[in-house]
């Protein structure tokens, strides 16, 4: 059976963001852990921590966006 | 992009009504970001006139409310860019932040739209805090300075060598940084009216067929709100991701900034 190009990439594409996806939440996954470990340690840098997790978390999720992103342009 | 899955809005009505010869109408379709931008505007004007046209030293609930959210976030940036250019920089960062934010949150209410979900209003932001990052490294370094530190700051010979490999290497994550800043928050935002309107038209079929049970017609003009679970989901990410832009700049002024000190 031979598929055509839009089917190939309708069934490749959910796939790949699926893939992406894995990778960027074992990424968020160890950031916050990490993060939440440094606040129980030291209550009072909490604020400090967060705002620092939220930035390096929102680096990590900008990955996975780009294979969305890529999903809607090529669509 | 060909078919939009988002949730109608009053552009795109107006554009489906009889109206839709008028030219006015049409201009509105061709300027939808402006329009709602406007409606942004309009609306935190309005809520900051109306906080602070009463100025008091005891403060009511608005100015008091205003009050706090301009303070929290002043203490944050000037935590970050230190009192002397935290001061000077606040206004700029501060209006991305409600910009941003309010255009989030516009995309929530019902015939709306965020307009930060075009890449056409995302990516002007993000080029402004570039060029004006660069405007402030190369006022502050001067200009010899600024290629200097571009070329990783070379001291002895091996690193002299290495310096055209730096400099390509600066350059590249510099042009970088508009695009990743850009590329988020219109992903982000995208993803989640997108997000709305599949989940609103799943609500509309199952209800549909509940009612096709009943009256033996299909119906579509009432639906179960199944997007509602994830609008307060939105609203955490609208904050986060105008926090987020905000704090970037932030840093990007900061590293800017903090060459004098090594």
């Amino acid at each position: 059976m031979i598929i055509d190009a839009t089917t190939a990439i309708d069934l490749a594409y959910p796939i790949g963001v699926g893939i992406a996806a894995c990778g960027g939440a074992i990424g968020l996954g160890m950031a916050v852990s990490a993060g939440l470990n440094g606040m129980s340690r030291q209550p009072e840098m909490s604020g400090k921590l967060l705002t620092n997790m939220i930035i390096g978390a929102a680096f990590i999720e900008a990955c996975v966006i780009y294979a969305l992103i890529s999903y809607f342009i090529i669509k | 992009m060909s078919k939009s899955v988002e949730l109608p809005n009053v552009v795109t009505l107006l554009h489906e009504s009889p109206l839709k010869e008028n030219s006015i109408v049409h201009h509105l379709v061709e300027f939808e970001s402006l329009f709602f931008i406007s409606v942004v505007i309009i609306a935190i004007s309005i809520v900051f006139y109306l906080g602070t046209k009463k100025s008091r030293l005891v403060p009511g609930p608005l100015q008091n409310a205003l009050e706090m959210f301009t303070e929290s976030l002043f203490n944050l940036i000037e935590s970050i860019l230190g009192k002397k250019h935290g001061e000077k920089l606040f206004p700029y960062l501060a209006t991305l932040f409600v910009f941003i934010a309010g255009n989030n949150f516009l995309g929530m209410l019902p015939l709306m739209k965020s307009s930060t979900s075009l890449y056409t209003v995302t990516l002007p932001l993000a080029l402004f805090t570039f060029v004006f990052v660069q405007v402030v490294a190369v006022k502050h370094q001067g200009v010899i300075g600024y290629l200097y530190h571009l070329a990783g700051t070379p001291k002895d010979i091996i690193t002299w060598i290495l310096a055209p490999f730096m400099f390509c290497l600066h350059l590249v994550g510099e042009l970088a940084r508009p695009v990743s800043l850009s590329v988020r928050l219109f992903g982000n935002i995208l993803g989640e009216d997108i997000m709305f309107g599949v989940f609103t038209g799943f609500g509309v079929t199952i209800m549909g067929i509940v009612m096709m049970w009943f009256t033996g017609t299909p119906q579509t003009w009432i639906g179960i709100p199944l997007e509602l679970p994830f609008m307060f989901l939105g609203l955490m990410t609208s904050i986060v991701q105008a926090l987020v832009f905000t704090l970037l700049s932030t840093i990007y002024f900061s590293l800017a900034l903090s060459e004098e000190s090594h």
